[in-house]
């Protein structure tokens, strides 16, 4: 039984329709990456399972329904969003964007969890007490994730993570999403339009065109797919 | 306003620095009644306009309670309490459902809600003044060659002591950090794991029981009717404007300095007088706007494309 | 669709028809608060185009609205003029008002908040100043003015004549926003209201067109402003206060704010609707205001484009592959990047 299951579903902006039919199977421990360009609908299936958005059809995470929800429901249950545009508390510092995620936790399990995003993630220690809105976008994006690991979810949903940051950091984020991955086994679900970073990264693939799935495979494959390779990767 | 109107009737010599006191004294309330505003706008990114109606609901309701002879510390907190529910309940039976809908229609239902309530306390209580009683007195206070009103030394000392409460909640404990961050960005609070709508209607009983607060202290020297708010409500808005919608110090501080300049408006600019002290209060407002639009103390938001 | 815009005409011919006709079978009164209510609507029409179209969330639309009855108060009641003049002069003297403190007050634009609070010491300042000055105003007690008569050549009585008058000014200027509404400036306002950078990076001059809406909003409501004074022939510094204002935003909202028809609408609603609230509350002994507060919440609630919702509404009934409206198309835009 997979981790998330999503089937068959619609979803809708007031009443227009953005995603037909869309399935997709997050295997526990996997990196599932979904590609696409600008409009496709990426960030709107995100979205959808995190409960921000009306849909039809059906969502399961760990064999529970979840499409319905009120969005904090699903956050609770273990689902990590990590937004598009990171989404940090520009107003408040580091420690206390990391804090507010695990606002229902003991102190003793505040900061250990802390201490395990400030090992992940090592600069963001030397900016604890600054104010998240002067973090540079790459800083922002590891407060971003470190955020949502905070509340130790099953499954990391990621839009768009390499959006505005230069290469160098992209492939140090996407390093440390590995390491996530291999040691702590947090799967993830990643939306992204490098499409060549995220076939490195993930195990499984699939490609969405104007809201509907067309494509859907191993990463490895998807990577040596004629047409993928002309759409996405440019060569 | 009606409040400096019925003090300067007992106290004869209206010296700069008098007028400099009490206009701290009725500009921090000007300024408690913008930060309740400003609290609400946080949660919500809605100006209530309905706010000093309700802060009107919550003083005429202690009196009431006075009237029946409780302690005036005990209504005091009963009605912080009464305030804080009615606030939380308003907010859910009334601006929730509205979640996600034009802004237009939260602006309709403030708006009912203001003639609603007001309405309410015309008909429950009368249109009549009425008399305010306050623990402090309103005798006139010798400090330092500045003679100060009772009350009003009163009022500041309360509304500070409120005011770092509010704040020891807002920056060291869990629920303030939690109402802080839906405030700055409410589907980042809600993904992870904040249930915003119950945060937002805390901030919301919050603000009502501030207003209340600040109503219960203005009532004694403004006359306690269901206009009384409404008098405020400019005053308030200029503090926040002053101050800057996003910073609850700004609005006090701004309440504090609309206050003195007021008062030092009022009495030493001559063809002004009374009843254009209002505008020119507004006026002084759109200034500081058209330089600062972002207020003293406020964040000027960029908007990222 | 042909049979749609047929029905449509036909209604729109005998509401035109029955409208004509109102002074002449109806009772003065009810004829008296129509024309009270089409000088709202015209000040409506203005407000569409301010916080409907341009978005601009304004409370100070009295003062305008104040400003175009004083004017023709000053000149039929100073100067004794012909009150013909009142409404062309009313006109430009609303659109430069609107021109002048719409320049500082557009600045605020960006941050709503701040426009709520700069027009709303607007509606505030407006009565004060107009008190002080009563050697042009009248002062507190207000002034009297002499009824409008009829042209020779028409048949009619004088009340009938001002109902006429204030119905055809009502047609005039809803032609005029309806032009505006739909023309380049109402369609350019609708991009910047929708998506203020794109509409800028394609070549809509913002600060512009937020003026334009500003300057011919208010000249809209000095319009309306005149038109009431010629409908009552009494003019008070308090009946142009921050009441009216919030009078005029419900009015709007309730209506419709980016509709002319919702301007119609919404002035009829805030004409009647307090009356017949009240009414019915004074049988019961219950506060008018309270029931009033709970109509206006159930109307946005079940309504929440307002009444005009309603109309738009029987024209929906299209097929499901119908393409995204403009504003449908640019959430679309937003939100799926």
């Amino acid at each position: 039984m997979s981790l998330l299951q999503v089937d068959h579903l619609d979803a809708f902006y007031g009443s227009v329709q953005v995603l037909h039919d869309v399935s997709v199977s997050v295997e526990q421990g996997a990196i599932v990456s979904i590609l696409g360009a600008n409009g496709a609908g990426k960030t709107t299936l995100l979205r959808a399972i995190s409960g921000l958005v009306r849909v039809r059809g059906a969502i399961s995470f760990d064999g529970r329904r979840i499409d319905g929800n009120k969005p904090f429901a699903t956050a609770r249950a273990g689902v990590g969003h990590v937004p598009e545009g990171r989404g940090t508390f520009t107003g408040l510092t580091v420690e206390e964007n990391l804090r507010v995620a695990a606002f229902a936790a003991s102190r003793a399990q505040v900061s250990r969890g802390i201490d395990e995003v400030y090992t992940y993630f090592a600069p963001l220690r030397l900016m604890r007490y600054r104010i998240a809105g002067g973090l540079s976008g790459g800083e922002q994006q590891m407060l971003a994730i470190g955020r949502a690991l905070m509340m130790r979810p099953r499954l990391l949903l990621l839009d768009e993570p390499s959006q505005g940051l230069a290469p160098q950091i992209t492939e140090n984020i996407f390093g440390i999403l590995q390491r996530l991955n291999a040691e702590e086994q947090v799967t993830m679900l990643l939306v992204e339009q490098n499409a060549s970073l995220a076939l490195r990264l993930a195990t499984f693939a699939s490609v969405l065109e104007t809201g509907r799935m067309v494509l859907s495979g191993p990463a490895d494959v998807l990577q040596h797919d004629e047409n993928v390779r002309r759409a996405y990767l440019g060569y | 306003m009606k409040m400096f109107a019925a003090r300067t009737s007992g106290i004869r010599v209206e010296s700069f620095l008098q007028l400099v006191a009490s206009g701290i004294a009725t500009g921090i309330i000007y300024g408690s009644l913008g930060l309740a505003f400003v609290l609400v706008f946080q949660a919500t990114r809605t100006l209530n306009l309905a706010q000093g109606e309700i802060a009107a609901l919550g003083t005429f309701g202690a009196w009431t309670l006075l009237g029946l002879g409780l302690p005036y510390w005990l209504v005091f907190v009963l009605m912080i309490g009464a305030s804080f529910v009615g606030g939380f309940v308003i907010h859910r039976l009334l601006i929730r459902p509205l979640d996600g809908k034009s802004h237009f229609s939260v602006i309709i239902v403030t708006l009912a809600l203001l003639l609603g309530i007001n309405g309410l306390d015309l008909f429950v209580w009368g249109g009549d003044l009425n008399q305010f009683p306050t623990p402090f007195g309103q005798r006139p206070i010798n400090l330092a060659g500045v003679i100060v009103n009772s009350h009003d030394l009163g009022t500041i000392g309360v509304l500070a002591a409120v005011l770092v409460l509010l704040y020891l909640l807002m920056e060291r404990t869990s629920i303030g950090l939690v109402l802080r961050a839906t405030a700055q960005n409410r589907v980042s609070a809600e993904l992870i794991g904040i249930p915003t709508d119950l945060t937002v209607g805390v901030g919301w009983g919050l603000a009502s029981a501030l207003g209340t607060i600040a109503g219960i202290l203005a009532a004694p020297v403004a006359f306690l009717e269901p206009g009384m708010m409404i008098n405020l409500l400019p005053y308030a808005l200029a503090a926040i404007t002053l101050g800057g919608l996003t910073s609850p110090v700004g609005a006090l501080v701004g309440g504090i300095l609309v206050g003195i300049f007021e008062n030092l408006v009022g009495n030493y600019v001559g063809f002004i007088g009374q009843d254009l002290k209002l505008p020119v209060v507004l006026l002084l407002m759109a200034i500081v706007l058209l330089f600062r639009p972002q207020g003293l103390f406020g964040r000027l938001e960029i908007t990222r494309v | 669709m042909s049979r749609w815009a047929g029905l449509r005409a036909a209604a729109i011919a005998a509401v035109l028809v029955f409208a004509f006709s109102v002074p002449f079978w109806v009772a003065g009164f009810f004829t008296f608060q129509l024309a009270a209510a089409f000088s709202y609507a015209i000040a409506l029409l203005g407000l569409t185009l301010i916080t409907g179209r341009a978005g601009l969330v304004s409370i100070g639309h009295s003062a305008s609205f104040g400003m175009g009855a004083y004017t023709a108060v000053i000149l039929i009641w100073l100067y004794h003029l012909p009150y013909g003049w009142a409404l062309p002069v009313s006109a430009i003297t609303g659109f430069l008002f609107g021109a002048i403190v719409g320049l500082p007050i557009t600045r605020l634009s960006r941050n709503r908040q701040s426009m709520v609070i700069v027009t709303l010491a607007l509606a505030i300042a407006m009565p004060q100043v107009l008190k002080r000055f009563p050697e042009y105003t009248g002062g507190t007690n207000g002034v009297n003015l002499p009824t409008p008569a009829p042209p020779d050549f028409l048949p009619l009585e004088q009340d009938q004549w001002i109902y006429l008058l204030s119905l055809c000014m009502l047609l005039l200027m809803f032609w005029l926003c309806w032009n505006l509404l739909h023309g380049r400036v109402g369609r350019a306002m609708t991009a910047m209201r929708n998506h203020e950078v794109a509409a800028a990076t394609s070549g809509v001059n913002i600060a512009l067109y937020k003026l334009l809406a500003f300057a011919f909003g208010s000249m809209f409501a000095a319009v309306g402003g005149a038109v009431l004074v010629l409908v009552t022939q009494f003019a008070n510094p308090d009946s142009f206060s921050l009441v009216l204002s919030i009078t005029f935003l419900t009015g709007g909202i309730i209506g419709g704010i980016d509709s002319a028809v919702g301007a119609i609408l919404g002035a009829l609603f805030v004409e009647f609707v307090p009356v017949v609230t009240s009414d019915l509350a004074m049988a019961h002994d219950f506060p008018p205001a309270i029931i009033y507060a709970i109509v206006l919440v159930a109307v946005i609630f079940l309504m929440p484009d307002g009444l005009v919702g309603l109309t738009s509404r029987l024209r929906r009934r299209k097929p499901s592959g119908k393409p995204a409206g403009g504003s449908e198309r640019a959430a679309l835009a937003v939100c799926s990047m």
